[in-house]
C-alpha cells in the first residue's frame, strides 16, 4: 500500500472511533428532552468538563494558525499562551452563580438568562443573532482546515469539498442527534488524540531540524534580534495591540455562547476544579509554539500562500515518508477541527432555536422547539460549508468581525449579576453601538486609537453607556427587587 | 479556614486575576520583553509567560482550597 492510502485508512479509523463515540455517547438518554439536548439534563462529571472546555481552545485555529503566527510573527504568538490562561478565570466567579440560577429558572442559553434579568425579548433576538453571526464564520474556518488537511495528507487524492463534507458530515450527525453529550464525550477522544500529537510533533521537528530547543532559538535571535520581543522596531506586533488582545480575549472567551452555557450542563464546584486545571491545558499548547519556531528558516518564506500552511508544509517536506504518520497527524488535526465544530454546531442549534425561534412564536412547544434545533444543526453546517467552499476570503474576513462583537456581551452580563441597577436600555444600547464602534474600527477606519484591539474601543464605550444611562434611570422597587434576586443570589 | 469571610475571597479572587493579568500585559511586561537569556532553551520572554502560567496554577490551588463554598 502507498503512503497517502495509509493515512486515508488511519484519518478514517479516526473518523469511524469519533463517530461510534458521539453517537453512542446519547445512548440511554431521552431523546425528546431539551433540557438533555442542550444541558446535558445538568450532570456533566468533572473528567469530560475538563476535556470539553480543553479541546474547545485546541480548535483549527490553534493547530494551524498557531503555527502560522509563531513561524511569522514570532513572540506576539505568546498571546495564545496568555490568553489561553486567562480566559478562563472570570468564570470561577460567573460559572457557579450561573449553574444555581440556570437550575433554578430552567435556562439553556445566555439569551435565557438576559432577557429573564432585563426583562426584554428584544434583548434576547440581538443575542440570538450576535451569536449566530458570530458561530458561522468561526465553522467555516474549521471546516476550512478539515478540508485542507485531508487535501494535503492524501496528496490531493481526496478533494477539498469532499473531506471537509466527510467531517463535517460526521459532526453533524452526532450532535443532531446525541446534543451536548455527543459533543462531549467525542471532545474527550478528540483532545487526548491531539494532545499527544502536538507533543510528538513539536518534539520531532524541534529534534530533527535543529538538533535542541537552545539551538533553534539562538538561530532565530541571530537573524532578527525583535522577532523574539514585542513592541520594538523589528517585532511583529506593537505593546498596545498585543496587551488589548490579551484583555479582550479575557473578557470574552467566557462570552462566546457555546462556552458561556457549559455553565448549565454542571455544578458549582465541577466549574471551579475546571477552572483550576485550565494553566494546564494552555501549556500543552506550548509544542504548537515550537512547531512553528522550528519552521523558520526551514521553510522559504515564499512556499506558502499563507503562514498557517507551515505546518502542512512541515509535514509534507520534513516528516518522514510514512503513511502511518500522515495518518496520525491527520487524525489530530482533524480531531482539533472536529472538536470545536461540534461545540460550535450544537451552541448555535440552540441559540437559534431558543433565542430567536422560541421567542418570535412563544406557543413553540418542547417538542417542536427541539426539532428545530437538531434541523439547525443541519441548516448551520450548510450554511457554513458553503462559504468555506464557495466564498471569497473577502466574504470570510468581513464575517470574521462578529468575532469582535461577542466581547459586546460582557457588560450586559457582568452587569446583569453584580449591579442592581443596571439597567434594560442601557444594556441594548450598550451591545448595540459597541458593536458598531468595534465594526467601524475594525472595516472603516485606516487604523484605530493607539493601534489597539477594536473590540476594546468597543468594549469601552459599551460599558460607559450601560453605566451612564443606568444611573440617569431612576429604578422603580419592583425592578429593583427583581435585579435583587440575580445579584444577591447565593 | 473559616476566619476568611466568603465575600473577602472573592475579592482576593478578582486581586489574584488582575495581577496575573498585569504581569502578562505592558507596561509591566515590558521587564520581561527580552529575547535573552536562554533558559532550558528558551527565550526569556516565553520562561515569563509560562513562569506565571505556573504561578496562576498554584494560585487556583489556593482558592479551592480556601473555599468553603467549594462543595454543593
Amino acid at each position: 500500500m502507498i503512503a497517502w492510502q495509509i493515512a486515508l485508512l488511519a484519518m478514517s479509523l479516526y473518523l469511524i472511533i469519533a463517530f461510534a463515540i458521539g453517537l453512542s455517547a446519547g445512548r440511554g438518554r431521552s431523546f425528546f428532552s431539551i433540557s438533555e439536548y442542550a444541558v446535558g439534563d445538568r450532570g456533566f462529571g468533572l473528567f469530560v468538563m475538563w476535556f470539553l472546555m480543553g479541546g474547545t481552545i485546541f480548535s483549527a485555529f490553534a493547530f494551524l494558525g498557531g503555527p502560522g503566527w509563531a513561524y511569522s510573527k514570532g513572540a506576539a504568538s505568546l498571546y495564545i499562551l496568555a490568553y489561553c490562561t486567562l480566559g478562563l478565570l472570570p468564570w470561577y466567579i460567573i460559572g457557579p452563580k450561573m449553574a444555581r440560577l440556570g437550575k433554578k429558572s430552567n435556562y439553556i442559553t445566555m439569551g435565557d438568562f438576559l432577557g429573564d434579568r432585563f426583562k426584554s425579548k428584544f434583548l434576547i433576538i440581538i443575542i440570538g443573532i450576535v451569536s449566530l453571526l458570530a458561530f458561522i464564520p468561526y465553522l467555516t474556518l474549521q471546516i476550512k482546515g478539515m478540508g485542507y488537511i485531508f487535501n494535503v495528507l492524501t496528496f490531493d487524492n481526496i478533494s477539498y469539498n469532499f473531506g471537509a463534507l466527510l467531517a463535517l458530515g460526521i459532526v453533524v450527525i452526532y450532535v443532531a442527534t446525541s446534543g451536548v453529550r455527543g459533543a462531549a464525550w467525542s471532545d474527550v477522544f478528540q483532545a487526548i488524540l491531539m494532545l499527544i500529537v502536538a507533543w510528538i510533533l513539536g518534539i520531532y521537528f524541534v529534534e530533527s531540524l535543529h538538533g535542541s530547543l537552545g539551538n533553534m532559538f539562538s538561530k532565530i535571535i541571530e537573524n532578527d534580534p525583535d522577532f523574539l520581543t514585542i513592541g520594538n522596531e523589528g517585532s511583529k506586533i506593537s505593546a498596545a495591540r498585543y496587551s488589548s488582545n490579551i484583555v479582550v480575549s479575557m473578557l470574552g472567551f467566557v462570552m462566546w455562547p457555546h462556552l458561556f452555557t457549559k455553565s448549565y450542563t454542571t455544578t458549582a464546584r465541577r466549574i471551579k476544579l475546571t477552572v483550576l486545571v485550565y494553566p494546564i491545558f494552555a501549556i500543552f499548547l506550548l509544542p504548537v509554539l515550537f512547531i512553528g519556531f522550528s519552521a523558520i528558516g526551514v521553510v522559504p518564506d515564499d512556499a506558502l500562500g499563507r503562514p498557517g500552511e507551515v505546518l502542512p508544509y512541515l509535514i509534507t517536506h520534513h516528516l518522514t515518508e510514512s503513511g502511518i504518520l500522515y495518518g496520525i497527524v491527520g487524525a489530530g488535526a482533524l480531531a482539533a477541527a472536529m472538536s470545536s465544530s461540534d461545540a460550535i454546531t450544537h451552541g448555535a442549534s440552540v441559540s437559534f432555536g431558543r433565542d430567536i425561534c422560541k421567542v418570535i412564536f412563544p406557543s413553540l412547544k418542547e417538542n417542536q422547539e427541539l426539532w428545530i434545533m437538531r434541523l439547525a444543526v443541519i441548516g448551520v453546517g450548510a450554511i457554513a460549508y458553503c462559504i468555506a467552499i464557495y466564498g471569497s476570503d473577502g466574504l470570510i474576513a468581513l464575517l470574521l468581525g462578529a468575532y469582535g462583537a461577542i466581547v459586546q456581551l460582557a457588560p450586559g452580563v457582568y452587569s446583569g449579576l453584580f449591579w442592581k441597577k443596571a439597567s434594560t436600555l442601557g444594556v441594548i444600547i450598550g451591545l448595540v453601538v459597541g458593536v458598531m464602534v468595534t465594526i467601524y474600527f475594525q472595516y472603516i477606519a485606516a487604523s484605530s486609537p493607539y493601534d489597539l484591539h477594536p473590540g476594546l474601543i468597543g468594549v469601552l464605550v459599551n460599558i460607559a453607556i450601560v453605566f451612564f444611562v443606568s444611573i440617569a434611570q431612576q429604578q422603580n422597587e419592583e425592578n429593583y427587587a427583581h435585579a435583587s434576586k440575580f445579584v444577591d443570589e447565593k | 479556614m473559616n476566619i476568611i469571610p466568603k465575600l473577602n475571597i472573592k475579592l482576593l479572587y478578582v486581586i489574584f486575576t488582575l495581577f496575573i493579568l498585569s504581569m502578562l500585559i505592558f507596561p509591566v511586561f515590558s521587564i520581561a520583553n527580552y529575547a535573552e537569556p536562554l533558559i532550558f532553551g528558551m527565550p526569556f520572554i516565553m520562561v515569563w509567560v509560562l513562569f506565571w502560567i505556573f504561578i496562576e496554577f498554584l494560585g487556583l490551588i489556593f482558592f479551592v482550597k480556601i473555599d468553603k463554598n467549594i462543595e454543593d
